[in-house]
């Protein structure tokens, strides 16, 4: 708030002001509060007497009518008087009681008090006296002392009512005297207060004067000395109001006051080097005005393009005097007119104000012209009105004469310049082209481009091709015909021609004049037969003699690349040709030059060394090192092979014979090698190799020769057995016992050596084709319960089963070809499960074919073996399997005679497991009912993530004769349970995300009707102690042979059926 | 008197040389294939080895090949074999075996054998 009044003049001016006004209004509002108030009580008081003194006057009236007309009753006994007496004394009554509601001094109260008693003593002891003497008529009674004494004492209480009324006045009268006092008083008062407020007034101004008038004051002597320049500092007032504000506005005025006086002092100097500076510029000005009009010609014009004023330069070059010149208007002068009209384009520009400057043709005043290079620049007054025209020119006649020659010159270069191009362009167009359609192509448009001519075709005589430019894609029937004639006309007479003709309108165009000429050329191949005809056609324009010629010349050399491109189709056919042979030709076959570069090969020599992974056909590199690297990459005995080429190519030597080749990689193949120089006139030019494939003949070689030494191995064992036990018994003397056993012995190999040979022979001729099959039309079941009879009554060791899982079962065999099948399957699992077992057979119908199963727990067969064991002589090779001993021809006889009812035989094996051995015979009027039962135990569920395995186990379970159906992820499994009931799960457990495998097995295993079914765990885990929780039947770990899965998955359906079987194998 | 290994994986050849041999007097071991026949001879020290060619395991030639040259200085080995032909006993002769019987052999033949090699 102070900081508010601090601010400004005005308000605290307004603040005090109002201060003093509020003062002097309080003061007297109070002086004339205390005035009113002492004259109301003043009047109050004064009321207050006056109407005492009328209660005091009737009283006393009163009082003297009672007593007079008391006494009027007492002499006259008159009873009005006695009634006005009482009327007086009723109104005494009231009087003296409204007397006594004033406020009453002692001695009043005192008056009154007498008053009242004797009232009082008057009506109650006088009256009734007084009435008394009237009715006795006595009225001396109280007349006498009696009358006396009461008149005194009425008189003296007259006197009292006389004193009250007295008493009465004085009061008013002192009351008067005291309101005058007062009054007076006030007037003092109010004196008093006006001096005061005058005093508070003239303290305040004393104060405003010192406050404001001081600073104000320093303020002006100060602006003053800076009027005058001196240098003034004043001291900071600490204020907030104007004036303090004036202050610093001030101080600051004059500090920029001096930084400015010093700026203008600065550029004061800087304007005086200025100035210096433009002297001198004008003295070179004048100079250069020297030099100019010393070299160059000058006119001055005035804003209407007339000449005011021309230098002696100009006037000596143009022959003009000078005074002929002025007045005389620029474009007079300028009187070329191609420059004239240039120049009157340029003046708009000028008005504006830009120069202009460029080339100008002036006439001298002998007709002749000469060049100038002119500069034309606008000068303007002070209002930028043009008011002068300023042409400055050098005379440049000779540099313009010079220029114009060399750029005719120039242009004429250029021009044969590309002329020259385009035809170097053709020639090398039509040298690298090797197709005709091309050549043709090439040759009309660089031709068109180099003759102009409007329109033109060129088109084979004997061959389809032609090329046009400037008419329509496809030849109209008359053109057609005319072309004919052409070819007529140029046949009979080989020389270009010109046809003038009047143009259709369709190709005159807008040319008035149609005519035209069309141009015919021949083109003939070196035998001079026409190959082609060219035609062009120009309008108005005519062909030159010179033109002619060239073009005559042009496509004679057109003829020559025509003949090219003949030879080089019929060489690149020849070629093809002799590709295509070589390709065809059994062999493989390569070229290669003496310095060792791959000339030529075919696809045989590529197929052969299986190349085509390595490179492929063209961009092979053919350098020697190149090419020996990578055809050999598959070839196995390699330091043989480069041995015998490098000898062949570079060596005079020639490797005698030819070399075998080891190749191996996709197919392994034996190849045979040899090579031939291929001479040119007694020359070498180069070595050509063969590759022979003899991979077959190898193999039958091999075949053989196994066969030949097996076959003897297999009949000189049980022979030296014969022979030396025989030799025995003839030169030794031995016991009876020993005899007999040696006998037996040789019984037993003269009965292996029969088997074998009537084996052999058997096989041979199932091989050859000559063995005869009754083929029957019947149920299969029956041929295996035989087969099973027989082998029951001799073996106890093993139990033999049938399951037959199919109604179905009607094939067309040899019943006794199949029994000696079955007979030699089932001897063979009972000899290779020498610790007994089950030995189960299962019959089972998949579509349109018959699986029957056999399977055995024995010691199964080793993968390796597996591939070969159906081949001859192949008997398992391990010391179990031959104290088992065998022909080694049973199963090769199996599959002759499977295979001979168009059926398959398999085998599935887990070593140490046992095997299952499969028949597959095709089903015969399979066509009724037995879709319905096909479906039932035959599904298995995979579960497993990894396609490329998943599809590698279904092709296999499907091999097996199972139906597959595979799930990816559990969840997907889990929701089609319900409706599955497949005859065994086999279970991935890691399966990516979600649900995983043993997830899977817990939920199969909730369903009562799923629990009993057999789940086979496939997984790169190992965990034990879970699947044994869960009652896995087995547990593959990954990586194992596919078979070996559908191998324990036949066994454990085949073995214990659906049956619910859940037990761990002996692992 | 001599010690003699005999390796056939065909018992009744192995019983039939087994009885001739035990009869002039000599003691006889059996081997049933080429794996017993090598870890026989590696670990034990015989007069003499009969050695048939086509067993399984090992072929009598992969045997001898698997032996050291000192081995087959120290102990003869004969060569059984079915075959006949040049290039068979020539691979005998090659893999270190100079001496060979043809099946089928006479047992009168084979003592003649043993006895000139025992008594070289």
């Amino acid at each position: 708030m102070p900081n508010y009044f601090r601010k400004s003049i005005k308000r605290q001016f307004l603040y005090i002001l109002f201060f003093v006004l509020l003062a002097t209004m309080i003061g007297i509002a109070a002086f004339f509060y205390m005035h009113y108030s002492t004259n109301k009580q003043y009047e109050n008081e004064r009321n207050v007497l006056v109407e005492k003194r009328g209660v005091l006057q009737n009283i006393k009236s009163d009082f003297s009518d009672m007593v007079f007309h008391m006494r009027g009753y007492a002499l006259y006994t008159n009873d009005q008087e006695r009634q006005n007496a009482e009327n007086s004394h009723i109104s005494l009554e009231d009087n003296l009681a409204k007397l006594r509601t004033f406020d009453l001094s002692l001695q009043e109260r005192e008056n009154l008090a007498r008053l009242q008693s004797f009232e009082a003593i008057y009506w109650d002891t006088y009256y009734p006296e007084l009435q008394e003497a009237i009715e006795s008529d006595n009225l001396q009674v109280i007349t006498g002392d009696v009358a006396d004494e009461r008149i005194d004492e009425i008189n003296g209480i007259l006197r009292v009512t006389e004193n009250l009324r007295q008493h009465n006045e004085d009061a008013v009268t002192e009351l008067h005297d005291e309101f005058m006092r007062d009054n007076t008083w006030e007037s003092y008062m109010l004196f008093l207060f006006v001096l005061l407020i005058f005093g508070i007034l003239l303290f305040f101004n004393r104060q405003f004067t010192r406050n404001i008038g001081k600073p104000l004051y320093d303020l002006s002597n100060a602006s003053y000395d800076v009027a005058q320049g001196k240098n003034v500092t004043i001291a900071p007032l600490e204020r907030n109001d104007e004036i303090g504000i004036l202050s610093d506005a001030f101080r600051d005025m004059t500090k920029r006051i001096r930084n400015r006086e010093q700026n203008l002092s600065e550029k004061n100097t800087k304007l005086t080097e200025q100035q210096e500076q433009l002297e001198s510029f004008v003295n070179d000005l004048r100079n250069l005005n020297w030099a100019l009009n010393e070299s160059s010609m000058v006119i001055v014009l005035d804003n209407k393009g007339i000449v005011t004023q021309v230098n002696e330069n100009f006037s000596s070059i143009s022959l003009y005097p000078e005074k002929e010149l002025i007045g005389r208007s620029l474009l007079g002068i300028i009187a070329h007119e191609e420059n004239t009209t240039d120049i009157r384009t340029v003046f708009p520009e000028l008005f504006k104000g830009h120069a202009w400057s460029g080339t100008l043709e002036h006439l001298k005043k002998d007709g002749s012209s000469y060049w100038v290079h002119a500069t034309i620049v606008p000068y303007s007054d002070e209002d930028k009105v043009i008011e002068q025209l300023i042409v400055i020119e050098q005379d440049i006649t000779r540099i313009v004469e010079t220029e114009k020659m060399l750029r005719d010159s120039l242009r004429e270069t250029e021009e044969t310049k590309q002329g020259i191009e385009r035809m170097n362009r053709m020639n090398n167009t039509l040298s690298v082209t090797m197709e005709k359609q091309a050549l043709l192509d090439t040759i009309m448009k660089e031709l068109a481009a180099l003759y102009r001519y409007d329109h033109g075709v060129i088109f084979m005589t004997e061959t389809p091709e032609w090329a046009a430019i400037g008419i329509a894609k496809q030849f109209e029937e008359p053109v057609a015909a005319h072309f004919q004639t052409v070819i007529q006309r140029l046949e009979g007479n080989p020389e270009p021609f010109i046809l003038e003709r009047q143009a259709d309108k369709g190709e005159a165009g807008y040319r008035e004049n149609g005519i035209c000429e069309d141009l015919h050329i021949p083109v003939q191949n070196s035998a001079g037969e026409l190959v082609a005809v060219f035609i062009c056609t120009r309008f108005q324009r005519p062909f030159h003699e010179s033109e002619q010629r060239e073009l005559n010349w042009i496509l004679r050399r057109l003829s020559l690349f025509l003949d090219k491109i003949e030879s080089y189709e019929l060489t690149e056919y020849n070629r093809q040709l002799n590709q295509d042979i070589i390709d065809n030709v059994n062999e493989g076959i390569q070229f290669v030059s003496n310095t060792g570069e791959l000339l030529q090969y075919n696809a045989n020599w590529q197929a052969y060394l299986q190349l085509d992974a390595v490179q492929s056909r063209r961009d092979a590199c053919n350098e020697y090192t190149s090419w020996m690297e990578y055809s050999s990459v598959y070839i196995e005995n390699k330091e043989e092979y480069e041995t015998y080429v490098k000898q062949a190519i570079f060596e005079g030597e020639q490797p005698a014979g030819g070399l075998r080749l080891r190749v191996s990689g996709m197919q392994n193949k034996i190849l045979l090698l040899y090579h031939v120089s291929i001479k040119r006139h007694d020359e070498k030019i180069g070595t050509l190799f063969v590759y022979r494939d003899i991979t077959a003949e190898y193999e039958v070689d091999q075949m053989k020769s196994n066969l030949v030494s097996t076959v003897s191995h297999e009949l000189r064992t049980p022979l030296a057995s014969v022979l030396g036990y025989t030799e025995l018994m003839i030169t030794k003397d031995l016991k009876p016992e020993r005899q007999a056993r040696y006998l037996q012995t040789i019984h037993q190999e003269a009965t292996r050596l029969t088997n074998l040979i009537n084996d052999f022979l058997d096989l041979q001729r199932m091989e050859a084709g000559k063995e005869e099959y009754v083929k029957e039309k019947q149920p299969f079941t029956p041929i295996v319960e035989q087969v099973i009879e027989n082998f029951q009554s001799t073996n106890t060791n093993h139990n033999l089963v049938l399951q037959q899982n199919s109604a179905y079962d009607h094939v067309s065999v040899d019943r006794d070809k199949m029994i000696q099948v079955l007979t030699n399957l089932f001897s063979n699992a009972i000899k290779f499960s020498p610790e007994g077992g089950d030995v189960v057979v299962s019959v089972q119908q998949q579509e349109h074919q018959l699986y029957v199963h056999i399977s055995d727990e024995g010691i199964g067969i080793p993968d390796q073996e597996l591939g070969r064991l159906f081949q001859k002589f192949n008997r398992l090779d391990n010391s179990s399997s031959r104290k088992i001993g065998g022909t080694g021809l049973g199963l090769a006889i199996c599959k002759e005679i499977v295979e001979a009812h168009d059926g398959k035989i398999m085998v599935r094996s887990a070593e140490g497991e046992g095997s299952v051995f499969s028949i597959v015979l095709p089903l015969v009027e399979a066509d009724k009912h037995f879709q319905s039962e096909v479906e039932c135990g035959r599904q298995i569920i995979l579960l497993e993530d990894d396609r490329s395995l998943a599809l590698l186990l279904e092709d296999e379970l499907k091999d097996a004769g199972f139906d597959v159906s595979r799930f990816i992820t559990g969840e997907a499994l889990i929701k089609q349970l319900p409706y599955l009931k497949p005859a065994a799960f086999v279970i991935d457990l890691m399966l990516g995300e979600g649900l995983d495998g043993w997830d899977v097995i817990h939920e199969i295993k909730q369903h009562r009707e799923l629990k009993q079914i057999p789940i086979f765990i496939s997984s790169a885990i190992q965990e034990m102690d879970k699947a044994k929780h869960y009652q896995i039947n087995h547990y593959l770990i990954k990586p194992y042979p596919p078979n070996k899965l559908s191998t324990v998955i036949l066994q454990s359906i085949l073995q214990h059926g659906n049956k619910g079987f859940i037990a761990f194998k002996k692992e | 008197m001599a010690r003699i290994l005999v390796a056939d994986d065909e018992e009744v050849l192995r019983m039939l040389i087994t009885d001739t041999l035990e009869e002039e007097g000599h003691e006889i071991e059996n081997a049933v294939d080429g794996n017993e026949a090598l870890q026989k001879m590696q670990s034990e020290i015989y007069d003499l080895v009969i050695l048939d060619n086509m067993m399984p395991g090992k072929t009598g030639i992969e045997v001898a090949q698997s032996l050291s040259a000192d081995w087959k200085r120290k102990c003869p080995i004969i060569m059984l074999t079915a075959k006949t032909q040049q290039a068979d006993i020539e691979e005998t002769k090659r893999v270190g075996i100079p001496y060979y019987m043809a099946k089928p052999f006479s047992p009168a033949q084979l003592i003649l054998l043993v006895e000139d090699i025992l008594n070289a």
